[in-house]
């Protein structure tokens, strides 16, 4: 048997099919066709929803950087959420205008190459931000207290629980991050912690997903290379 | 009750009939689970609806067609977390929008190994094999690809030596 053979079955297929298969009209028409919930519009929401927080949160720091300027105490924090509302902003306009270029009437592996790589940059901006806020809590207290209710937060600060906390969150945010793109999960040993991490593995904290999605994308690649 | 249907959705209904094999077979090739297969033809109707107002005349209408309903099957198999949804979801049945399926069209032996050796590739090989039995030719099936049709041919042929493999082994 070689291709040819199952072109014929699959022709003697298609001439049933016109025979035996009919459309569920009802169906058809309850159909609500405006509603979409495809791949793309799984991502069109959160860039647009990144753009407004991201943009309303820098004007605001804008107008907190401006009324202390000078003091260094209020600057750090403010400038640390700065830093990372100016990167939330930045890869909402990229998963916007990535977004613009995506449509499925395209060639199909120009059009899944795109999703792939759409897919791995939010991955990677996810576990970005997810280990990103055990640092950013405190900065946003220290604004928060001082902007909205006027309280100086180093005023009643314990020196010793704030070195702990920062040093706490700095460093779960680095191993975590660390765990993420290593692909750590793979190089892990030890069986216990390996289930561990692999049954918490929904939030992504092993990199799991960014692993599935690279892999497709290396799969559609080596589909569009010749020979 | 139910609402009158425009004469845009009138016509959109009429080329979806026209073409409701392109969608069958597309939902076959990549859904085993009849259950996945009608959400899979949901998404491809609605992809094409949506899609409707964009179609370039340039392009043949089955080359559009094969465009968007192959993009969606294969963001479809992808995504993981319509698998999980629907295993929440299992209990639940939704009428099928394609109605009644001959016993003689699931009975055939022929076609249930053709879907077997079909189902084994993955997503773009699975794409690249269903153009082919629909008999399109090389240049047709570069075009939805994206992909030369030199690369079609190389492809192809890497197909026939597999299924011949394949095939041996079932003999021995």
């Amino acid at each position: 048997m070689d291709l040819k053979d199952l072109k014929n079955i699959w022709q003697s297929h298609d001439k049933k099919l016109d025979e035996n298969i009919r459309l569920n009209n009802e169906i058809l028409k309850k159909m609500n066709l405006d509603k979409t919930h495809h791949e793309v519009q799984r991502f069109s929401v959160t860039p647009y929803l990144g753009l407004i927080v991201g943009l309303l949160t820098l004007l605001y720091l804008g107008g907190f950087i401006y009324h202390h300027a000078g003091m260094l105490r209020f600057l750090i924090p403010a400038g640390l959420i700065a830093s990372f509302a100016l990167f939330q902003l930045l890869f909402s306009i990229y998963q916007t205008s990535m977004l613009r270029t995506i449509n499925y009437e395209a060639p199909v592996t120009g059009i899944q190459k795109k999703l792939m790589s759409l897919s791995v940059s939010r991955i990677r901006y996810l576990t970005i931000t997810r280990f990103a806020y055990p640092l950013l809590w405190l900065p946003v207290l220290i604004v928060a207290l001082q902007g909205i209710w006027g309280i100086d937060f180093y005023d009643e600060l314990n020196w010793q629980w704030f070195t702990i906390q920062i040093s706490l969150g700095a460093a779960f945010s680095i191993f975590g991050i660390w765990l993420s793109f290593a692909y750590a999960l793979n190089k892990i040993r030890s069986p216990f912690l390996h289930k561990l991490l692999e049954n918490i593995a929904t939030y992504d904290i092993t990199g799991q997903n960014l692993i599935t999605a690279a892999g497709y994308l290396a799969e559609i690649k080596a589909f569009e290379k010749e020979g | 009750m139910a609402k009158e249907m425009s004469a845009d959705q009138e016509k959109f209904f009429t080329l979806i009939l026209a073409n409701k094999k392109i969608i069958y077979k597309i939902c076959h090739t990549f859904c085993k689970d009849p259950e996945d297969r009608k959400d899979l033809a949901q998404e491809i109707i609605i992809q094409l609806w949506n899609s409707a107002n964009r179609y370039d005349p340039q392009y043949q209408l089955s080359t559009w067609i094969y465009r968007i309903a192959l993009n969606v099957a294969i963001s479809f198999q992808r995504s993981e977390s319509r698998r999980k949804k629907h295993f929440a979801d299992s209990m639940i049945s939704f009428p099928d929008i394609f109605v009644p399926e001959s016993q003689s069209l699931s009975a055939d032996e022929n076609i249930a190994f053709l879907y077997q050796f079909i189902d084994q590739m993955d997503a773009l090989n699975k794409a690249l094999i269903l153009l082919y039995l629909d008999d399109l030719s090389y240049r047709e099936i570069a075009a939805i690809l994206g992909i030369s049709e030199s690369n079609v041919g190389t492809k192809l042929g890497r197909l026939k030596q597999k299924l011949k493999t394949q095939f041996a082994n079932l003999q021995n």
